[in-house]
């Protein structure tokens, strides 16, 4: 994942100043908030969905080796082939080396969040293959040089005034144009790409490993598109995403379909076993699939954090959380954003974001309540602020935490210290400790009542 | 050590003590009577569902409209048609309508399949991709019309699954047009796949019903 | 929220978030006393 430079105190107390942005914020997360709980409501089962999803999962993950040898097995046993990569950089450079085997000069990609974590788009730069986003989301990030903000709406940060700008000088199309038109200018563009593309690159929301099946949900039809037209298909997919049975996916679709986006299926899914099949007219002729560990392997080595790898990427969790909807999915920092990502990104990368992402948080639950898995988000998040609190960055809190216990373990020694700061108090109060600055930034120091409270409640 | 080993070693030595059972996959007690719903009207339930997506449906009471029906939703532009419904594409060159080879695909507006289930849940065409039905017929053209016999749709997903045996090379669930949402969240249809989808309902094998259209 | 309703006390049994609360509500100047639930039944 590309580190942000600014952590997410800093960029979330700019990305609060920016009414424009937090309006866009509120505008989609309210709007796929809703639409997740109308559709929801009507499957009167839906908890038992849940249910079952979340025993699917704890089962899959207690026995991760043995389906994803099943899942190499059958990928294989259809013509596949399965590569497996350790961290980012093998996950990219496998890619990479599979499309210039094939001799690839030109690669379509649609959406992926694994192959942005693993900054897949650089490698193949560097390597002199140019990768085109089809994602009409992904797509504007691309062209604009931006990250995108949300898991699954990636460009909610971005007016349409700067997008029709955008497409004026990318595209040619005529000024402030209204989304039909920007559409069909994208259309036409990423239908050239989808036709000259050697590769097709995808991710996969779910992998089948009775039958080596990737699972592709989209509503654009660019998924279709870059594992139809070009002749290579390559699927690249995080460890977790593995699932048992094909009967699973009566599941987890609608479980994770409503969750996100509030339909009950979205325009398009795509079950992808294998390459073409004899006498098939399009179609890929070869297909890899490319599994990705990058630090999943030590979150489910982690009893408090392992939970965290059974989320589908809905994001539920996104459109309910108070801190993402004011401070966006930039200021977290990282490919995973809101409550999950506050999450992953340390649990993934051992510790980027400690210091501030588990504390972007009042623990409301809202996230816990929405989340079809019911992830305990809220539980991990005070799990990692313990461990944020054993850092370097820490210690003087661990000093005056150590200091406060032994004082207070001490009764008449703290009823000593009690009436000596109120006569200290006029004078500490002026003393500006540096180290409290920071501390002192949002919260004052309350005056100490007269009256002891130990004294008050005696009487 | 391969990348192979090392991860699925690391993996194994994650495994938490307890065994944990996976669970059955049938149908949910729960969801009996949400089920018996769709059951009892499956296509009233797929027509309804398919209307709100902004599918038209066309219901046919005599298989034998077909080719007129089809030629109309077509309304004189270039078609393709999918080989595994070559006899509705003889009675539409018939009926004078221009039709494109597979390989001038990409210069058909229109492209007409067959679909191998519905689901009526989420008014969904159920299409695989065989030989004599390949997969961009019902992506590349902006228009699908989709051939679908009214038995051949099923309640949701659980009886999907449950009828699949094997799988093919690409097996596509689509419900309604291609759409986006990314800008601004204003709704933007045919983005990539087709904007317009037409099913025409045939009538179970070998019956007629009167004459019923949904438009 | 508050500046919409107008109350005269905000109590909470969290230090953490009385302290962030009532920070924030002095920095915008808004007058409002932060409490903790003990303070109250303590008759501050």
């Amino acid at each position: 994942m590309s580190p942000s430079a600014v952590g997410f105190r800093e960029a979330s107390a700019r990305a609060v100043l920016d009414p424009a942005l937090r309006e866009a914020i509120r505008r989609v997360t309210d709007n796929l908030a809703v639409r997740r709980v109308q559709v929801t409501a009507e499957l009167p089962h839906f908890d038992v969905l849940r249910d079952r999803a979340k025993r699917i999962k704890e089962h899959t993950l207690a026995n991760l080796d043995r389906y994803l040898e099943q899942l190499e097995a059958a990928v294989r046993a259809r013509g596949g082939h399965v590569h497996w990569a350790r961290d980012a950089e093998e996950a990219a450079a496998c890619v990479v080396r599979i499309c210039r085997e094939a001799g690839a000069r030109r690669v379509a990609k649609s959406k992926s969040m694994v192959t942005e974590e693993v900054e897949l788009n650089r490698a193949l730069r560097e390597a002199g293959i140019e990768p085109v986003e089809t994602d009409l989301g992904e797509f504007v990030v691309q062209i604009s040089g931006d990250r995108p903000s949300h898991l699954i709406a990636p460009i909610i940060h971005k007016r349409r005034e700067d997008v029709a700008e955008l497409f004026r000088r990318h595209l040619g199309t005529p000024a402030d144009a209204p989304v039909p038109v920007l559409t069909a200018a994208a259309r036409a563009h990423l239908r050239q790409a989808f036709l000259q593309a050697d590769v097709g690159i995808t991710g996969a929301n779910f992998l089948v490993a009775e039958t080596g099946t990737v699972v592709l949900v989209e509503n654009e039809g660019n998924a279709r598109m870059v594992t139809s037209l070009p002749r290579v298909h390559v699927a690249v997919a995080g460890i977790e995403k593995v699932l048992p049975r094909l009967a699973d996916l009566a599941v987890f679709l609608p479980l994770l379909v409503r969750s996100a986006t509030g339909q009950r299926l979205s325009a398009y899914v795509s079950l992808l076993t294998g390459p073409r099949g004899p006498g098939e007219r399009d179609g890929p002729d070869v297909f890899h699939l490319v599994l990705v560990d990058n630090g999943r392997s030590r979150v489910l080595a982690d009893p408090e954090l392992r939970e965290a790898l059974e989320c589908v990427r809905c994001s539920a969790c996104l459109n309910v959380c108070p801190v993402y909807e004011r401070a966006g999915g930039h200021a977290y920092g990282s490919v995973y954003s809101g409550p999950i990502g506050a999450v992953l990104t340390p649990a993934l990368t051992g510790g980027r974001g400690l210091v501030d992402l588990p504390f972007a948080s009042s623990l409301c639950g809202a996230c816990r309540d929405v989340c079809p898995l019911r992830i305990d988000i809220p539980r991990m998040l005070v799990a990692l602020r313990a461990r944020a609190g054993q850092t370097a960055e820490a210690r003087w809190e661990r000093r005056a935490a150590r200091v406060a216990a032994w004082l207070l373990c001490r009764p008449r020694l703290y009823r000593w210290a009690s009436v000596a700061a109120r006569v200290l108090e006029p004078v500490v109060r002026r003393v500006p400790v540096g180290a409290l600055r920071r501390w002192a930034r949002g919260r004052d120091l309350p005056r100490l009542s007269p009256t002891p409270f130990h004294r008050a409640a005696r009487r | 050590m391969s990348s192979r080993e090392e991860i699925l070693r690391a993996v194994r030595s994650a495994r938490p003590g307890e065994t944990l059972e996976l669970g059955s996959p049938e149908v949910p007690a729960e969801a009996a009577g949400y089920r018996r719903q769709l059951q009892a009207d499956p296509v009233g339930v797929f027509v309804r569902r398919a209307e709100e997506l902004g599918v038209r449906v066309h219901r046919l009471g005599d298989p034998r409209e077909l080719a007129a029906a089809v030629a109309q939703l077509c309304g004189g532009r270039r078609t393709y048609v999918e080989p595994a419904l070559r006899d509705l594409g003889v009675s539409l060159r018939e009926l004078g309508l221009p039709l494109v080879e597979w390989d001038r695909l990409s210069e058909a507006e229109v492209g007409v399949t067959g679909a191998d289930y519905g689901i009526a849940e989420s008014a969904t065409l159920v299409l695989v991709a065989r030989p004599d039905r390949p997969r961009s017929a019902s992506l590349l053209p902006p228009v699908h019309v989709a051939v679908l016999r009214e038995d051949r749709v099923l309640a949701d997903l659980f009886d999907l699954v449950e009828r699949l045996d094997g799988l093919p090379s690409a097996l596509v669930l689509a419900s309604g047009p291609s759409r986006s949402a990314d800008i601004e969240m204003s709704l933007a249809v045919g983005v990539h796949g087709p904007g317009t989808v037409h099913v025409v309902l045939l009538p179970p094998d070998g019956q007629e019903r009167r004459a019923e259209s949904a438009k | 929220m508050s500046q919409y309703a107008h109350p005269e006390v905000l109590v909470s049994t969290d230090l953490g978030c009385l302290l962030h609360l009532a920070g924030g509500l002095n920095r915008q100047g808004v007058r409002l006393r932060c409490l903790h639930l003990a303070e109250v039944l303590g008759g501050s």
